[in-house]
């Protein structure tokens, strides 16, 4: 709970950064990313791509799984869809990045607004079942549908181009991606301090009692649903614009329960988490193989066992996390926050 | 105050403008029908599998009333509550709740449908959004009245802040009507029981019902929170004219609050009326009482002033009487009240029990609840 801080207007009381330091701190943070590609080599702006579309698809699922409680195991088969509307439409129809890229998200949309049907029945984990048999039946249909996507053979997306510019360098995809997802986080936590959000969370918390005070608990369900669809084919239809490739492999379930966790270990419920648990997940398997590829050198016998030995510590840690800060990373930097807010007088 | 037993020399606060079916007594029904029928119930009908929770109840609530449904555990109470609210649908029967646009039948209607049409509630376990502050759980009682869809929202800058801005400040009124300034950034689920109780009436107010349902908004409560409880009841149906539909298990708060009682037993309604009524109808007694009760009626109907005296049972009813009144009394208006309170329904002389049960009743208050909770047929 803030105490402390007063305000003598609702505008000000209602903003999402309330205090100098917090406005202060996202300035900064702001500048950082905008300074960041000018000093960085590819491989940190791969990296920060990387990061970047996947806090989009982390926010989009927190959307539905962290503030509406529907958990879903259908974000690779989102992320999918995304992906391969997007891509046909730029290789197949010639239609602009600019304008593939909304068609994709809003085909996302419905699709998961229908794979959203069930539930109005099912909640929890027999709604994660329904949503697993999403994911299989997307899967299915694009490696069989060869005529549509290509089948299990790789779709090539055409580089997006602006004004002759080629978009897909990593340092011109940077400001794509990172503006976008700036932008997602924006809407994100609008969205969760108005009405539609609210009436999201409640349905998480105590769908008998939002159904009472007026809240259609199935509608806003299908509405969550649309939302992160929205932003999950958003972030796959970015990858297949940067990658330029798109592949079925990279959307199957172990895709969405890599998001999953994402939004576990960064924290359920959250902006900031989305972002946490995207460039962890994203830097965790990076920073291994670099540690493994210098030991390498040292070591060479390291070679054969390394593959298990980064699976293993990626678990580890993502188990040792969920045990010791079990609401994310988050948390954590909301503990560092509320220590310095008060610093050096914390009582 | 004592409202049912309202006389020419005790003060009835009821006898305002903004309830015009209050406070009549006992001998004039017809006041309160002249009022308009608000929510009309009419031969509802529940059931689980073989078991009927409702069974043919049917009863009329005017507007700008406090009606109470009292009865044993598992009456049927709560159920005829959810059967209104939408969350259970009655195999049978009727519910239509007149609004100013008409009548609507709210059977079959969807429980957010329903609260649409200005009917709020609250539950008997609180059913608060736990992780949410204060405010963002009375912002979601104004759901129904706040607009914006997901992409406003979203965007949030312009419209849809000053929608927001317009309804936080509904939403102070709530707040310093029911007392929770000081709570308003609190998280819900770090509050006192009581706290949470009130919260949920507020929440429940925030969307400004026609129609408020309260299930046990006392429950679990002390003296002093549940005099704080029944003050805020007050001044809800006296001050924003809500029509107030309570469960309540103390007979003390019920006989004080309402302008009428049903009492319902097995999912039958036993009986309709004030609560000068309700407390001399002997099947409610019977109800209350047990097989036991039948000497009490006995006893009633053969000596009016001096029914006390005859059977234990006789006594035992009669101080279940005079400790309503007692503790009614220092539940809503403190004990300063008390001894005027008594005397005024002295004064009315209607008690067969009342009268000369008081003295007695009011010394027993300490408990006296599950007295008339208790003994169940």
């Amino acid at each position: 709970m803030r105490s402390g801080v007063f305000f003598s207007d609702y505008q000000g009381d209602m903003q999402l950064r309330r205090l100098p330091l917090e406005k202060l701190r996202l300035g900064l943070f702001l500048a950082a990313l905008c300074v960041f590609p000018f000093f960085a080599d590819t491989y940190w702006l791969t990296l920060a791509n990387q990061i970047a579309i996947a806090t989009i698809g982390a926010l989009g699922l927190n959307v539905l799984v962290g503030y509406t409680g529907q958990i879903s195991l259908g974000q690779g088969a989102f992320m999918a869809i995304g992906a391969y509307s997007s891509g046909i439409f730029a290789a197949r129809f010639d239609i602009p990045f600019f304008l593939s890229i909304p068609i994709a998200c809003l085909i996302t949309a419905a699709i998961g607004v229908f794979f959203g049907l069930p539930s109005l029945r099912l909640k929890g984990l027999y709604l994660a079942i329904a949503t697993l048999a999403a994911q299989q039946i997307v899967e299915w249909v694009i490696t069989h549908w060869t005529g549509l996507t290509g089948g299990t053979e790789a779709l090539v997306v055409p580089s997006p181009r602006l004004f002759g510019v080629r978009l897909n360098r990593d340092f011109n995809f940077y400001w794509i991606s990172v503006g976008l997802a700036l932008l997602v986080a924006l809407f994100v936590a609008n969205l969760f301090r108005s009405r539609v959000g609210r009436a999201m969370v409640a349905v998480r918390d105590q769908d008998i009692a939002a159904s009472a005070l007026g809240v259609d608990v199935f509608r806003t369900k299908l509405v969550a649903f649309a939302t992160s669809s929205f932003l999950v084919g958003l972030s796959g239809a970015l990858i297949a614009h940067y990658r330029g490739i798109v592949t079925w492999e990279r959307f199957t379930l172990e895709t969405s329960i890599t998001y999953l966790a994402m939004i576990i270990i960064g924290g359920l419920g959250t902006v900031s988490g989305s972002f946490f648990g995207a460039a962890f997940l994203t830097l965790l398997p990076a920073l291994i193989t670099t540690v493994g590829r210098d030991l390498q050198t040292s070591a060479p016998g390291i070679a054969a066992v390394l593959p298990f030995v980064q699976q293993g510590v990626f678990g580890l840690v993502v188990i040792l996390f969920l045990v010791l800060e079990p609401e994310g990373l988050a948390k954590l930097w909301r503990n560092v926050k509320d220590y310095f807010r008060t610093w050096p007088f914390s009582y | 105050m004592v409202k049912g037993a309202a006389s020419p020399a005790g003060s009835a606060p009821k006898a305002e403008p903004g309830a015009p079916a209050g406070a009549t007594a006992p001998s004039a029904p017809t006041a309160r029908d002249a009022a308009p029928k608000l929510l009309e119930v009419s031969s509802l009908e529940l059931r689980f599998g073989g078991v009927k929770a409702l069974d043919d109840v049917s009863l009329d609530v005017r507007r700008g009333e406090i009606f109470a449904v009292i009865g044993p555990n598992g009456a049927g109470k709560t159920s005829l509550l959810n059967s209104i609210s939408g969350l259970y649908r009655p195999q049978s029967g009727e519910v239509v709740l007149h609004t100013e646009e008409g009548p609507r039948r709210l059977s079959g209607l969807a429980p957010h449908a329903i609260a649409r049409l200005g009917v709020a509630r609250s539950f008997q376990n609180i059913e608060l959004f736990r992780h949410m502050t204060v405010l963002d759980n009375l912002m979601l009682g104004r759901h129904v009245h706040i607009k914006g869809g997901v992409v406003r929202c979203g965007i949030y800058w312009g419209a849809q802040r000053r929608e927001e801005i317009r309804h936080r400040r509904v939403v102070e009124e709530v707040i310093d009507f029911l007392e929770i300034q000081a709570l308003r950034e609190r998280t819900v689920g770090t509050l006192a029981y009581g706290l949470q109780k009130r919260v949920e009436l507020a929440r429940a107010l925030a969307l400004e019902p026609e129609l408020l349902l309260l299930d046990e908004p006392m429950a679990g409560m002390n003296v002093e929170e549940k005099e704080d409880i029944a003050r805020f009841v007050l001044d809800i149906n006296q001050e924003r004219g809500t029509t107030v539909v309570l469960i309540e298990h103390d007979m003390g708060v019920v006989m004080d609050l309402s302008d009428q009682i049903a009492v319902l037993d097995f999912g039958r309604n036993l009986g309709t009326g004030t609560p000068e009524q309700i407390r001399r109808d002997p099947a409610v007694i019977r109800a209350y009482l047990g097989e036991a009760g039948e000497a009490l009626i006995a006893g009633e109907s053969s000596g009016d002033a001096g029914a006390g005296g005859g059977t234990a049972e006789g006594v035992a009813a009669t101080a279940n009487a005079g400790a309503a009144q007692g503790e009614s009394a220092s539940a809503s208006t403190g004990r300063g009240s008390d001894s005027a309170n008594r005397g005024s329904s002295d004064d009315s002389g209607s008690g067969s029990g009342s009268g000369p049960g008081s003295g007695s009743g009011s010394s027993s208050t300490p408990g006296n609840t599950d007295d008339s909770r208790a003994p169940k047929p």
